[in-house]
């Protein structure tokens, strides 16, 4: 791993993935979006309002799985004092944090026709909830300290304080009675509990968004590297012709 | 039609606010994104040159 941890290398790959992973990302996101909306079939229960299905999951993945990369990073730059860990943090922060203002406006818009309401204080939404301020803090905490010159120690300690939410986000729909349906999908249970009709859009969405989620934080990173290369030289210019 | 209620058009009300909240976040997104990366790299090539 720390063969990647420096950046002239990290910015090599970065600079050839960067469009590779941004147009597969368009592609499946398109594909999906495209069956999803026009050629799979309403659901028998829900109807139509299913189609929203193929937004609000891929948000959903990404809002929480963001998070446990932001933890990840968070505690390689505490422990191991990795030069890109930060910088990922930092890149991963705010894309998490839309994807989670997503996941909640759009499971809000699928609530409406489907519990009656556009929001109920069930454990699902309120963990989500928490999820999108645990970023908005984690944000706020880490451009004060960067503004003080600061490590950004406070807001990595805060990220992986959050982790904790992460379970309680998986299993509310478990531990508790709550208005949101249990998983559909699981890695440990041979069949899904979704018509195959309607799981292929949902995968190729998943699959699409992630791809651009991971364009995003590699554009990001690369924004900040050359601004930490551009301060890096102002800072010699003005020590030179002082 | 006393007690009726009527049901609003699932594909206006919701599906399509959703779809252009989600693409339109998305699309934001990837150009801040990509705005910010080609202005921070052109400044740090400029300064590199200078």
């Amino acid at each position: 791993m720390h063969r990647y941890a420096n950046p002239a290398r990290f910015l090599k790959i970065a600079r050839i993935a960067t469009p590779i992973v941004a147009l597969l990302g368009l592609g499946l996101t398109i594909a999906g979006l495209w069956i999803g909306l026009f050629a799979s079939p309403p659901d028998y229960q829900q109807g139509e309002s299913v189609r929203i299905m193929y937004v609000h999951v891929p948000a959903a993945w990404l809002g929480a799985g963001g998070y446990l990369g932001l933890a990840i990073a968070s505690a390689t730059a505490l422990i191991w004092r990795h030069p890109l860990a930060t910088v990922a943090a930092r890149a991963i922060a705010p894309a998490g944090a839309a994807f989670t203002a997503i996941c909640l406006m759009s499971g809000s818009l699928w609530g409406k026709p489907t519990w009656g309401t556009y929001w109920v204080w069930d454990a699902r939404l309120t963990s989500m909830l928490v999820l999108l301020f645990l970023y908005l803090g984690y944000l706020a905490l880490s451009a004060s300290e960067g503004e003080r010159g600061g490590e950004r120690r406070g807001a990595s300690i805060l990220a992986l304080v959050g982790v904790i939410n992460l379970p309680i986000i998986k299993y509310s729909v478990e531990w508790w009675n709550t208005l949101h349906q249990g998983s559909s999908i699981s890695v440990t249970r041979a069949s899904s509990a979704i018509a195959p009709e309607l799981l292929q859009p949902l995968l190729l969405s998943v699959a699409g968004f992630t791809f651009l989620f991971a364009a995003i934080v590699l554009m990001r990173m690369r924004a900040m590297l050359a601004q930490q290369r551009v301060d890096a030289r102002s800072r010699r210019m003005a020590e030179a012709f002082a | 039609m006393d007690g009726v209620v009527a049901r609003p058009d699932l594909w206006a009300a919701f599906i399509i606010p959703a779809y252009v909240l989600t693409i339109g976040g998305l699309l934001a997104l990837l150009v801040w994104a990509f705005v910010s990366m080609r202005r921070a790299e052109a400044r740090a090539d400029e300064l590199r040159r200078k």
